[in-house]
């Protein structure tokens, strides 16, 4: 009976989802755009950042459907199997070679990972 | 127009654990670069950190110290930043619940004790370091000091003078020592201090630009940098210009700040809880088994050598300047209780030998059993306080104990009246002038002899005997 | 009967009992690749040389004293982002193409520790961020039941490896279904454990609070034997749980499905549902009925939001995973950089594809200073929210049982011009990775174009027995696994 049940209330799962995409109403802007590819050291050409602000503002726009759901008071969840207090002891243990360290580095000298000259600081 | 600053502190404290705080790597310092990483700290693809215990205890033992509150509740946030030192291109770090809030340290400065407030304490992990010179005109990064725990120690805007701040930091280094979670040591940076620093116009309620100094490692840097700084932004503020809101470098060879260089880009660091972390839950109890082992601090026991042993201001502070030589001085008293010889003793000859041979007090090879014996042989008169000093070095160097050397060199005190008398009879044939002065009333001349009686027993002669015979001797 | 055809678990007794050598599966399995690989493009790195000698010392070894391991000369794949030991661990990415990690990931070390045998490392979506293996750096994989197909993803190429009989086992990671819907599109079995049953330790992160390494398989007994070889606590691990490992092989003795609880939530029987799909899923419902399962209706209320909140999660956790690489340590470094920033930001261009770069910005956006509460903090609170659905679900049925997909495989390029699209799909697999809960695929019939079709099965945390249990009997009792593609 379920089955029947099923069929009648097809529910919408689907329909909201695909609603919720059709028109783009959350702006990203292209100005956005440059900014958070600033934050995440990502470089974005013109045509790159019409297609991040229009896509990003679709994706956005369906994430928008979570106020639908109230949270007041709502835990957030971080970690899902609710440990808690997970340590180590104060031990030492083996550390890898430096040669071993190093060996992934994209350039190297002597036994230091190289890098541009730094000049500005933090 | 009359200014007054407005100084608040934020520390790094290095924790003294053995391992990092997220892998087993040690945290020795000065090691060839890259030799004490792994996964972990290196931040290569698939790693995961795990929290080390004793960074907690000790973050714990440090927030109780300071007055501070322990939160029950704690989560580890990610940092999130792009630095060649800092491998994952995140710190872990503690944002929205710090372990320590709300406390205070009291300082003693000119107009008496005064509390500065401690916002927060909270532990993260520290970053590489980059090294500025390469054969080729680029920097090398060298990850080893990469996830050595930190306390990060905030405090309010309390202070306003550089000699505020230096007391506070050295109350709060004396502390942290004491608990033994931080070494203190400022030039290998296990104890860096960034004073920010604002103006204001006297009674003006609202702060100024604040500016952050950076570079310094010694108090001596703090004091200079600070004083610089309010000359500075006096001058600035004098000549109707403005304040900016930056980070200065502290510039040891000039004697002065200078604007560390910046991109001109607002930070965002897009805090959020580490999902590879749980939370850390402090139940109340385990909180308050800490603080029930906390040591006595400095602070505290000063006040208490003065007010249980009587010693003078001085002493004190320098005996409970650290933990290991207040032990030591307090395991003295209890088995001979005369405080200000101790005292003497503890500051004077073995301070002097530890110091020549570079020891800590904890490994001294004079231990306070010995050191009592020693002190008691005086007391008892079996060896002068002269001979006494003479061969502390001996006994520091051999180990033997007191009674060896002085039976070995033959040092016993000679208080036997026929012997000295002989002695006494010698000097006296050899000084008829002398003689002759004290029968004419010049009593001074009296030390004179007993310093020759003295002299030629070799420093045997128990000076008392030797002074009340004397005495008897030339009496008409 | 070739080698190739038998499943872990065959291959595995005749092995124990001396009746094939570690060199002979070796061949074996070299032979079948070198036939199948050029049409099926699974592996990113063969590791055929090192092999042959591992398997020869490793029948040295068994010669003077013949005492195996469970997994001891078993040949698997393994997928491209779990960390081996000096040997490529690439993502499928430009990034990573040069990475050989210096250690192994726990999975592998337990792995290793049992003398497996390690073919290769299987293609992925760059980073695991996909549905198809059409974002891996390598080019797509395909689909062994129809080449124009996708195999599914991320875990692309070790489905495709399993079900075209490259290697008799193979691990795949699943962060939002990237174990379950890759084994669905390709009539395999992939089974997602319970978060925290497995260690993550070496499985380069995507989201971090939602990847969990399980295997892929021929069928449920295979399934049920490979996760008791890598389950288990790991202190390197701090969400790993420390929990004994149950033996999973006895859980599949118990055939009937009597006294067991199955809900069926209507939420997952929606228009967007292909009808073959859901044809074949009501028959297979039906099966577990006459399998003595008592079979009810649930309410999952809060699934339509699982897809928001996991891409807001999933791509917040990347972001800040995928920050490490920025060419100072390790892997691909732009050329020609005139100072650190433009090293960055050059490094990251050239070195990411398109979905990493798109997800890497969305995570960061959502994270950004304003944003933050509205967008990470919110899902984590709804998060919650799809959580306590399952609570409520689990506390009358024992287990759930939903397609795997909403389509069987789409054709390459079908979809990989619309990216929400893309992420909509991952509708049915990505709330088990939100609350943490163990969940297998298994093939339920197929379509009339030839394409397998999945059945899910959800299970309360650790309760992966009743999982595999309720699995094995289905699979018997269907036999859908007995059927292999003709690959052409």
């Amino acid at each position: 009976m379920w089955i029947n049940q099923g069929t009648s209330r097809k529910a919408s799962l689907w329909n909201r989802i695909q609603l919720s995409c059709g028109n783009v109403t959350m702006e990203i802007t292209q100005q956005d755009v440059e900014k958070v590819a600033q934050l995440a050291r990502l470089a974005v050409t013109p045509a790159e950042k019409d297609t991040f602000a229009k896509q990003l503002s679709q994706i956005l726009k369906h994430v928008d459907k979570l106020n639908q759901y109230e949270t007041t008071g709502v835990e957030p969840t971080s970690t899902v199997m609710g440990q808690v207090n997970v340590f180590r002891e104060d031990v030492i243990r083996p550390s890898l070679s430096s040669d071993k360290a190093l060996a992934n580095a994209p350039e190297r000298e002597a036994d230091g990972f190289v890098v541009p000259k730094i000049v500005e600081e933090r | 127009m009359t200014y007054e600053t407005v100084i608040g502190v934020e520390v790094h404290a290095q924790l003294r654990t053995k391992s990092k705080m997220f892998c087993g790597c040690g945290t020795t310092f000065g090691l060839s670069a890259n030799s004490q990483t792994c996964p972990v700290c290196l931040g290569l693809p698939g790693s995961l950190p795990v929290i080390n215990r004793m960074a907690v205890e000790m973050a714990v033992r440090a927030g109780l110290a300071l007055n501070c509150s322990i939160a029950a509740n704690n989560q580890f946030a990610r940092k999130n930043y792009f630095y060649p030192d800092l491998p994952k291109g995140y710190q872990i770090s503690q944002y929205e619940s710090p372990i320590c809030q709300h406390g205070w340290i009291e300082i003693v400065g000119a107009e008496g004790a005064r509390r500065i407030r401690i916002r927060r304490a909270h532990l993260e992990e520290d970053a590489g370091k980059n090294v500025h010179e390469t054969g080729t005109g680029g920097s090398r990064v060298d990850l080893n000091r990469a996830g050595t725990p930190l306390l990060e120690i905030v405090t309010e805007p309390d202070m306003g003078s550089a000699d505020e701040v230096v007391t506070y930091l050295k109350g709060l280094r004396d502390i942290l020592m004491y608990l033994e979670v931080c070494d203190g040591n400022m030039e290998e940076g296990s104890f860096r201090c960034e004073p920010n620093l604002s103006l204001r116009p006297t009674g003006q309620k609202e702060f100024g630009t604040k500016v952050e100094l950076k570079n310094i490692n010694s108090f001596r840097y703090v004091k200079d940098a600070i004083d610089y700084e309010i000359k500075r932004q006096t001058r600035v503020l004098n000549e109707g210009g403005k304040i900016h809101q930056e980070t200065r470098l502290w510039n040891i060879e000039r004697g002065e700040t200078a604007v560390m260089r910046s991109k001109e880009e607002a930070h965002d660091y897009r805090y959020f809880p580490d999902p590879d972390l749980v939370p850390l839950k402090l139940d109340s109890a385990w909180i308050e088994g800490f603080r029930s082992s906390l040591p006595e601090l400095p602070a505290v026991r000063t006040k208490r050598f003065v007010s249980d042993y009587g010693l003078p201001e001085y002493d004190a502070t320098t005996l409970t300047g650290s933990k290991g030589m207040a032990d030591y001085f307090e395991s003295c008293v209890q088995q001979f209780n005369y405080p200000k010889t101790v005292s003497n003793w503890v500051m004077g000859e073995l301070t002097r030998e530890l110091n020549n041979s570079e020891t800590e007090i904890a490994a001294s090879p004079v231990s306070p059993e010995r050191l009592v014996s020693l002190l008691q042989m005086v007391d008892e008169g079996t060896i002068s306080l002269k001979v006494a000093r003479d061969l502390f070095p001996e006994l520091y160097r051999t180990g033997k104990t007191p009674e060896q050397i002085v039976q070995e060199k033959g040092l016993t005190q000679v208080s036997d009246e026929g012997a000295l008398g002989k002695v006494i009879d010698e000097v006296l044939a050899k000084s008829p002038a002398q003689v002759a002065q004290f029968k004419d009333g010049k009593q001074q001349v009296l030390g004179f002899l007993v310093g020759q009686v003295m002299k030629v027993s070799g420093g045997k002669a128990n000076p008392g005997k030797v002074n009340e015979l004397l005495k008897k001797k030339l009496s008409p | 009967m070739s080698l190739h055809k038998l499943s872990l678990i065959e291959l595995q007794r005749k092995f124990k009992a001396g009746e094939v050598t570690a060199a002979e599966i070796v061949r074996a399995y070299s032979l079948r690749i070198s036939q199948i690989e050029p049409k099926v493009r699974a592996f990113v790195t063969h590791t055929q040389e090192s092999t042959s000698m591992q398997a020869e010392s490793l029948d040295q070894k068994l010669k003077s004293w013949r005492k195996t391991m469970p997994l001891s000369g078993m040949p698997l794949a393994i997928k491209d982002n779990i960390c081996t030991d000096g040997v490529f661990t690439t993502c499928s990415s430009r990034m990573l193409q040069n990475f050989v990690p210096p250690y192994d990931a726990t999975v592998i070390a337990k792995l290793r520790a049992q003398d497996y045998i390690l073919l290769g490392k299987t293609n992925l979506d760059e980073f695991a961020m996909g549905s198809s293996t059409e974002n891996s750096a390598f080019g797509p994989s395909r689909n062994p039941w129809n080449l124009q197909c996708v195999p599914g993803g991320s875990s692309g190429g070790s489905a495709a490896a399993v079900a075209a009989e490259e290697c008799a086992a193979a691990l795949g990671s699943d962060t939002g279904g990237s174990i379950r819907q890759p084994a669905a599109f390709c009539g395999v079995v992939g089974l997602k454990p319970t978060y925290g049953r497995v260690s993550r330790y070496g499985l380069v992160a995507f989201a971090s609070s939602l990847d969990q390494i399980g295997p892929i398989t021929r069928n449920v007994s295979d399934a049920a034997f490979l996760l008791g070889a890598i389950a288990g606590h790991d202190p390197l691990d701090s969400t790993s749980i420390d929990r004994p490992v149950p033996d999973y092989m006895k859980s599949l003795q118990k055939r009937d499905l009597k006294n067991l609880r199955v809900g069926v939530p209507v939420e997952f029987f929606t228009e967007g549902l292909d009808p073959e799909v859901e044809q074949a899923v009501r028959s297979a419902i039906e099966e577990l009925r006459h399998l003595g399962a008592e079979v009810k209706e649930v309410r999952l209320p809060r699934t339509d939001a699982a897809v928001a909140v996991y891409y807001v999660i999933a791509t917040a956790e990347a972001s800040s995973n995928l920050a490490r690489f920025d060419g100072v340590k390790f892997g691909f470094r732009a050329k020609e950089t005139k100072d650190l920033l433009e090293l960055y930001i050059k490094t990251r261009q050239e070195g990411f594809g398109p979905e990493v770069k798109r997800r890497i910005m969305l995570g960061t956006y959502v994270l950004s200073a304003g944003y933050y509460d509205a967008y990470y903090g919110k899902a984590q609170a709804v998060r919650t929210l799809v959580c306590q659905d399952f609570e409520a679900a689990f506390k009358e049925v024992d287990l759930i049982v939903t397609p795997t997909t909403p389509t069987p495989a789409f054709r390459l390029g079908e979809k990989s011009e619309d990216p929400l699209q893309m992420y909509l799909s991952d509708v049915f697999t990505i709330s088990v990775n939100l609350a943490g809960l163990p969940a297998i695929s298994l093939p339920c019939g197929f379509s009339k174009a030839g394409l397998p079709i999945g059945l899910q099965l959800i299970g309360r945390g650790f309760e992966e027995e009743t999982v595999l249990r309720a699995a094995h009997a289905y699979e018997q009792s269907a036999q859908w696994h007995q059927k292999k593609p003709t690959i052409r």
